[in-house]
Parts: C-alpha cells; structure tokens; sequence
C-alpha cells in the first residue's frame, strides 16, 4: 500500500511490447498475472532493487564490452536507463538493434533477479527520442505521397516497437490506413490510401489488418 | 578484455544455477568461437522464446567486437 508508482502502471499507453520490456518471455509471462507493480507490497523497494540491478548490469555489460560510457539510472515503472560517453554510438547499433538487444538482456536479468512486473527502458543519448520524431516524419511524408500517387508504399523493415509509432502517427489519418507486412526481421510497415481494401496486392501475403502491431 | 567475459557475464545473470555456467573461448585467426554451457534447465533462459535471447546476447557481442576489432560467435551447447 506504500507504492507511489501504484495506479501509474500503464501511463505510457504504447508499452507493452519490446519498448519497455518486461522480464518475463512467453513462457512464463503467461502464467503470472499481469498485477500491476504497485499491488504488491513493497513495492517501491521493488523499484529500487530492479534500478540497482539494471544499472549495474549495464555498466558490467558495458565494461566488459571495453566501451567507455557512463550509466545513469531513474526510478520509476519503468526504470530508465541512460547510457552517455564516447562509445555510446556503438551501443546504438544497426538501426538500434543493438540498444534494443541491451534493453532486452536487462529486463530479462531484472526479472529473473528482482521481479518481472518492472520494466526497463534503455536509452542512448535520446536516441529513442530523435528516432520516434524521425518515423514520425517519415511516416507523415510517405503518407502525402501515398495520397499523392495513389498507391501503397511500404518502409524499411522495422522493430516492432518502431512499427508501432507509424501506426499510431497515421491512426487518425483518414486518406491513408497502414499494415504490416511480411515475417520476423523483415516484418515492415505498409501505408495504403484509406480505401484501397484489398491487401493482397500488397507483397509479402494477404493483410492482417491494420494496427496489427497494437496487438504484437 | 575478453568477449568470453562478456558472455559470462550476462549467462550467469540469466540463469538459476550460475554456478553451472561454463564459457570457453576458441581463438582462431580472424575469429573467435565462444561456447556457452548452462544446466539443463537453464537452457531455456539463454536461448528465449524463438532463440531471442541467444539472439540478443549474439547482437550484444557483435557491437562489442566493433571495439576490440575481434569478431566472435556465441555457440550454445545443448
């Protein structure tokens, strides 16, 4: 009953998938109930320990990449991390695979070590930020030119997490509607005027509705 | 640095029986081969649903080998 972060469990509404992730995978996640954090008894010394943890584990992690950064932590569901310094680059990776691999490692290693109800969320330098604002953009000109040209056009393959911020920069569009497309790493966002309804034309098989990637 | 401490590292994070952590590291020229062996039952926490958390740890070494300008690859034994 002492949780200050009782009650805020959801106030990022597009969590949930790879973005802040939680400890637990498939096989476990399952069966825990999904209570949020603040239910618990003890619950802001949960928060604490889980910040400890994820820190350290990322300056270990880092240290024993040889990359010079510094690791900052916040408190909080989720606990943030940042990651600052010469090397930070580095950790970013090919189009933030490797920051999103970091961030999943923590979260794994804080829920097998502290719980798995507190999420993790990695940054570079605002390299999360910068990039959000990026696919925002992006997403706003290539719908323009869906309605321009009148035809679909799809993106770079994305994570779902990048997936997810150009569904929801189109979702109150009404000239274009957007989809994934194709499987695993190249699973990527499709932009199609409003009242083209026949997604079989698009490659990479039939739809699978629009917004698909809120449900990921 | 070793990479092989690297992968300790993070495997003994992940799993219930750190203590049956074992990582080997086989230099060849241009690369190096690191083996990962976890208890049985720990398996399952290193490799994840669908092999994402070998994955992860794979994609975590490679941007380590930027650095060291060494390139490994994670082997997991089974």
């Amino acid at each position: 009953m002492s949780e200050p972060e009782g009650g805020d469990d959801r106030r990022e509404a597009p969590g949930g998938d790879e973005a802040e992730t939680t400890g637990g995978d498939a096989e476990t996640a399952s069966a825990a109930p999904a209570s949020p954090a603040g239910a618990e008894p003890g619950g802001a010394d949960l928060v604490a320990e889980a910040m400890r943890v994820a820190e350290e584990t990322c300056r270990e992690i880092m240290r024993r990449s040889g990359f010079d950064v510094r690791v900052l932590a916040a408190p909080g569901d989720p606990v943030r991390i940042e990651l600052q310094g010469p090397d930070a680059g580095r950790i970013i990776g090919r189009r933030g695979a490797a920051l999103q691999a970091l961030q999943y490692l923590v979260a794994r290693i804080v829920g097998q070590r502290v719980s798995r109800r507190v999420r993790v969320k990695v940054d570079v330098e605002g390299y999360r930020v910068r990039r959000e604002n990026a696919l925002r953009a992006l997403a706003q000109r290539t719908a323009d030119q869906v309605v321009r040209e009148r035809r679909a056009i799809e993106l770079e393959p994305m994570s779902p997490e990048e997936r997810r911020v150009v569904h929801l920069a189109l979702a109150d569009d009404g000239d274009v509607r957007t989809e994934s497309v194709g499987e695993g790493p190249d699973r990527r966002v499709c932009i199609l005027p409003a009242d083209d309804d026949d997604g079989d034309r698009t490659p990479g098989g039939p739809a699978r509705g629009s917004k698909a990637d809120a449900e990921e | 640095m070793e990479l092989k401490q690297l992968v300790e590292y993070i495997a003994k994070a992940l799993v219930d029986n750190p203590d049956k952590v074992e990582v080997q590291e086989n230099a060849l020229e241009h690369t190096s081969i690191i083996l990962l062996r976890v208890a049985k039952e720990d398996l399952g926490k290193v490799i994840g649903r669908e092999g994402k958390t070998a994955r992860a740890m794979r994609t975590i070494l490679a941007a380590a080998s930027t650095k060291l300008r060494k390139r490994a690859q994670l082997e997991i034994a089974e």
